[in-house]
């Protein structure tokens, strides 16, 4: 985090710069151009009116010369007047411009003293002609000196001339100038605009680089804490192996003790059955080691808690000292049925079963009890699955708060400096979770320890006894016949086989239960099964085919329904064979009744 | 008259142990030993023995071709796959070629040697675990790895009644929106509680709803 702060800021006032750059030099071209058009403006009105002075004291100054003039030739008044207007028009003109304090205003001064010469030599001109003196008088506005007045004004007239003009001149130098700084500084803040635009993608490269290195960093560290805890999870399975291993040894060596101590060849007999299963077990556990390398699911199979249960008693007798009484309690014996993988749940139950051994140095009562989830826990909730509950309790030394609360941690052990790995209740928890149960631990100092494992049974868990009861299979193939029949004396069921269709088969008359493979066409099955019907038999009637077919209508179903058990052929052999087991059970429900 | 047995096994030690264990039962013949597939259908094809026991995990050529050729050539012979793993895989391409039988090497000695007693006298001689997950096909017999749901019981009409059922309709609602008597409704409903093994209406409702049939 400090350091994605330590890399914003920079970027962040270059983003600044880069902005304030461009909006500066929009704003200094902007400004130019209005001043521009301003000064141009201006430029305009002064030239024009320069021009219109300079026409009218031109004007003015030759009205004045030509009227003096033509008064003193013709002897008029009316040239007396029109010439005394003109120059005052002349003056009035001048003084004007000096008003304007103008910067050629020496120049208007000049004219000025020019035209107050050239006054002087008219009214002594214009006074002689008064006094009748005309030629004299005109001698005078024609002679050199008016002349040289005339001429004086003409002078200072194009002095006041030219100097206006060289300040308009300088006027739009002064604009060129201008412009030449308003490009100038547009230049600059566009070059300090590209600069910062520049600078700001270096940034952002410096900044990709190092986000780039620190995403390899962070990728190489994960890596790196993957394969950490790869080894970690590899030094746990290591241990846990090693400890399942362990027990199993143990009941190998014990039973080998007992093979060779036997008294007699029943109890050597024994010995060497127990033997055997252990071996049986070690290769369930390297069986489900190589499932789990190749990522492969352990197999589940159908497994009754009761039987695993006898099973781990017989286990677990020569691995108990003489002060310790194993005891086996079912709530109900033959009827908790459940998917599991039985090497992983029996070894489950031998850790916890050694466990509480080991924590009845001075003996007791170790109980292994399958009872109802209801009676442990206190009710269940209707729409949970049925649970079945496998307790295994001791009356050893108890755990304290403490100790409990730390019991499920891995490596944790109360057991001495090696005899205990403290993996076998983590791997009791993983077992009972991929099992979709829950494990429970309560111990009292004292009085001992209870471990509860609360497992779903399959939804028809209780599988009623089929002994006795003949089921009628019809195929008209072989293998699928004997696959059927197979199914069905698994679960205690005698079975008759045909392969012809006919009420006549020898065990149709005390079947209980009729199985047909029907390959035919639907549609036929419908009159088929009423021939059946027809010829007595009231078995209840299960009929594979395939139903859901194009060729299997609803009305064919709906009339199907009310002759035989219509069952897809998806569904497999087991829950066949559990539906059988429910229809006789509801047949004899209904008998009974 | 004995079974007379050829088994292969590339395992010494184990075809050995096996072969001891079946010359000890009185009605069993072992009539070649062998440590392949190839030898086995060699041996197979000239003596005609009832059983043929292979192992699966052998090098050389696969024992599902040679159970295939021996199904093919001889017919009265029946193999019988052993092997120490239970593969999804495998069992199929037992099925497919129609072996008597697939047993796990875990089991006792003495559930393999009646497992090939059975496959023998005609039975087949799958492990309860399999058995329960074979399906019959109308093109043959598949094997399903994962335990499937309840629901495949009910046929598309009794899957209908029951999402109707579940949705709080009466019987008779449920036979006039289906156009069936309702005779034929309550033999449906029967058959449905029957084959999911509920028999009250609240669960129906849950199962259809835990089944997807029916938005809860």
């Amino acid at each position: 985090m400090a350091k994605g702060t330590r890399w914003e800021i920079p970027t962040r006032r270059w983003w600044v710069a880069a902005i304030l750059a461009v909006v500066s030099m929009f704003g200094w071209l902007t400004w130019h151009a209005t001043d521009a058009v301003a000064t141009l403006d201006r430029l305009q009105v002064a030239h024009a009116n320069a021009a219109q002075v300079h026409d009218s004291i031109l004007q003015l100054q030759a009205e004045v010369r030509r009227t003096v003039q033509l008064a003193l030739a013709t002897g008029e008044k009316v040239w007396v007047v029109r010439h005394a207007e003109a120059e005052r028009g002349l003056r009035d003109k001048i003084n004007d411009l000096q008003a304007l304090g103008l910067a050629e205003s020496r120049s208007l001064r000049e004219a000025s003293g020019a035209l107050d010469v050239l006054s002087r030599i008219e009214e002594r001109a214009l006074a002689m002609l008064a006094e009748g003196h005309q030629q004299a008088g005109l001698d005078l506005v024609t002679g050199s000196g008016y002349d040289a007045g005339i001429a004086a004004l003409h002078v200072a007239i194009r002095a006041f001339d030219d100097g206006r003009h060289d300040w308009l001149l300088s006027q739009s130098l002064g604009l060129t100038r201008h412009e030449i700084f308003s490009l100038a500084g547009a230049l600059l803040l566009f070059v300090a605009a590209i600069t910062a635009w520049m600078f700001l993608i270096l940034q952002l490269q410096r900044e990709k680089v190092v986000l780039r290195g620190e995403i390899e960093a962070r990728g190489r560290a994960e890596e790196g804490l993957r394969r950490a805890q790869k080894m970690e999870l590899l030094g746990q399975l290591a241990g846990t192996v090693a400890h399942d291993v362990d027990g199993i040894l143990s009941a190998v060596a014990g039973y080998s003790t007992l093979a060779r101590r036997a008294p007699d060849s029943a109890a050597r007999r024994r010995a060497l059955a127990g033997l055997d299963r252990a071996v049986r077990q070690g290769r369930g556990l390297t069986s489900n080691l190589l499932s789990f390398v190749r990522h492969e699911q352990a197999v589940r199979r159908p497994v009754e808690l009761g039987a695993l249960l006898r099973d781990t008693q017989g286990w677990l007798a020569p691995l108990l000292p003489a002060n310790i009484t194993l005891q086996l309690c079912l709530a109900r014996d033959g009827g908790s049925w459940l998917e599991a993988d039985p090497v992983s749940l029996q070894q489950a139950l031998m850790n916890l079963a050694l466990n509480a051994r080991d924590a009845m140095p001075d003996g007791g009562i170790l109980q292994l009890s399958l009872v109802d989830s209801a009676a442990t826990a206190g009710g269940q909730e209707p729409q949970q699955p049925r649970n079945a509950c496998i307790v295994v309790s001791d009356t050893g030394r108890g755990m304290d708060a403490a100790t409990l609360a730390m019991a499920r941690e891995p490596l944790f052990s109360t057991k001495p400096e090696g005899s205990g790995t403290g993996l076998g209740l983590p791997s009791v928890e993983r077992v009972v979770a991929a099992h979709g149960g829950r494990f429970e631990l309560d111990s009292t100092p004292g009085e001992g320890t209870q471990a509860k494992i609360y497992l779903p049974l399959l939804a028809g868990d209780t599988l009623p006894s089929a002994s006795h009861v003949l089921v009628q299979v019809f195929s008209t193939d072989a293998y699928t016949a004997r696959l059927l029949a197979d199914a069905l004396k698994d679960k205690g069921f005698e079975v008759a086989m045909a392969d012809e269709w006919g009420s006549q088969s020898p065990g149709m008359c005390r079947a209980g239960l009729v199985l047909i493979d029907w390959r035919g066409e639907p549609g036929e099955a419908l009159a088929a099964l009423q021939d059946l019907r027809d010829t007595g038999v009231a078995a209840p009637i299960i009929i594979l085919m395939d139903v859901g077919s194009p060729s299997s209508s609803a009305q064919l179903e709906d009339q199907l329904t009310g002759l035989a058990w219509a069952v897809s052929r998806s569904v497999p052999l087991g829950e066949l064979a559990q539906l059988a087991c429910r229809l006789l059970a509801g047949n004899e429900t209904g008998r009974a009744a | 008259m004995s079974t007379r047995i050829v088994l292969a096994d590339d395992h010494a030690m184990l075809r050995e142990m096996l072969a001891e264990h079946l010359a000890a039962e009185p009605d069993m013949e072992v009539v070649a030993v062998v440590p392949s597939a190839a030898a086995a259908l060699k041996v197979a094809l000239a003596a005609s023995p009832d059983l043929v026991i292979l192992d699966i995990d052998m090098p050389g050529l696969s024992p599902f071709h040679v159970a295939r050729r021996i199904h093919a050539e001889r017919p009265a012979t029946r193999v019988v796959f052993l092997s120490a793993y239970l593969r999804d895989h495998y069992v199929q391409q037992a099925l497919d070629a129609s072996a008597a039988g697939y047993l796990v090497k875990d089991e006792t000695p003495e559930a393999i040697v009646q497992g090939l007693r059975m496959a023998a006298r005609g039975r087949t001689a799958f492990s309860p675990a399999v058995r329960a997950r074979l399906s019959i096909g109308r093109d043959g017999v598949t094997f399903s790895g994962a335990s499937g749901t309840r629901l495949a019981l009910l046929t598309p009409r009794e899957t209908e009644t029951l999402r109707y059922l579940a949705s709080g309709l009466s019987r008779k609602e449920i036979a006039r929106t289906m156009g069936i008597s309702n005779k034929t409704v309550e033999q449906h409903c029967e058959h449905l509680m029957h084959k999911l093994d509920i028999h009250d209406r609240v669960e129906l409702t849950r199962f259809a709803i835990r089944e997807g049939l029916l938005e809860p």
